[in-house]
């Protein structure tokens, strides 16, 4: 019967879990990286040409909207 | 435009379903520990470390989607810096995934699952 599944000894446990564990610490490392990238492409976009646009678009409507509304 | 080269958002495309096939992997694998022994003293580390590290995956997936459309967003090119991060993170991706495959792999037999 040595095809059961069986739980493994003690010592091998513990080397799964801290092979576990040792690959969420390297995903952590690339998620913080990624996180940082992000941030980063996030103020390029927002300083760029098309960015600039957007942000300009965006008060513009809200003066408008403003005036509109205290015309009321 | 911002648009990758072929081999680049070839590979990113195909890191992301090696993403999916860890989190089915990492599942499966809670989910037959959980069907053949519970929830023991012995399993109880299994279920924790392997959800972690699902969720690891689950995350770095998301992030990368995330850089994705923003570099397609960039106007008019991504920069190189962007770029060559990018392709750091993807390599090492890659190591960590093939870590994972053969931690899971090693776990499945040494509880002699099929």
């Amino acid at each position: 019967m040595s095809n059961q599944p069986r739980i493994p000894d003690p010592e091998t446990r513990e080397r799964h879990i801290a092979k576990l564990k040792e690959i969420c610490q390297r995903w952590d490392v690339l998620i913080a990286g990624l996180d940082e990238l992000n941030a980063k492409l996030d103020a390029d976009f927002e300083n760029s040409p098309l960015g600039l646009l957007y942000k300009r678009r965006a008060e513009r409507l809200a003066n408008q909207k403003q005036a509109s509304s205290s015309q009321l | 435009m911002a648009r990758l080269p072929e081999e680049i958002i070839t590979t990113v495309l195909g890191l992301q379903r090696q993403l999916l096939e860890r989190l089915d992997e990492a599942t499966a694998t809670e989910f037959v520990i959980q069907e053949q022994f519970g929830e023991t003293s012995e399993t109880i580390d299994y279920f924790e470390q392997l959800q972690n590290s699902r969720e690891r995956a689950d995350r770095y997936y998301s992030r990368l989607y995330l850089t994705l459309r923003r570099i397609y967003e960039s106007q008019p090119t991504a920069t190189r810096d962007t770029l060559e991060l990018l392709y750091q993170f993807i390599a090492e991706a890659e190591a960590v995934l093939a870590a994972t495959d053969a931690t899971i792999k090693e776990i499945r037999r040494d509880f002699n699952l099929s």
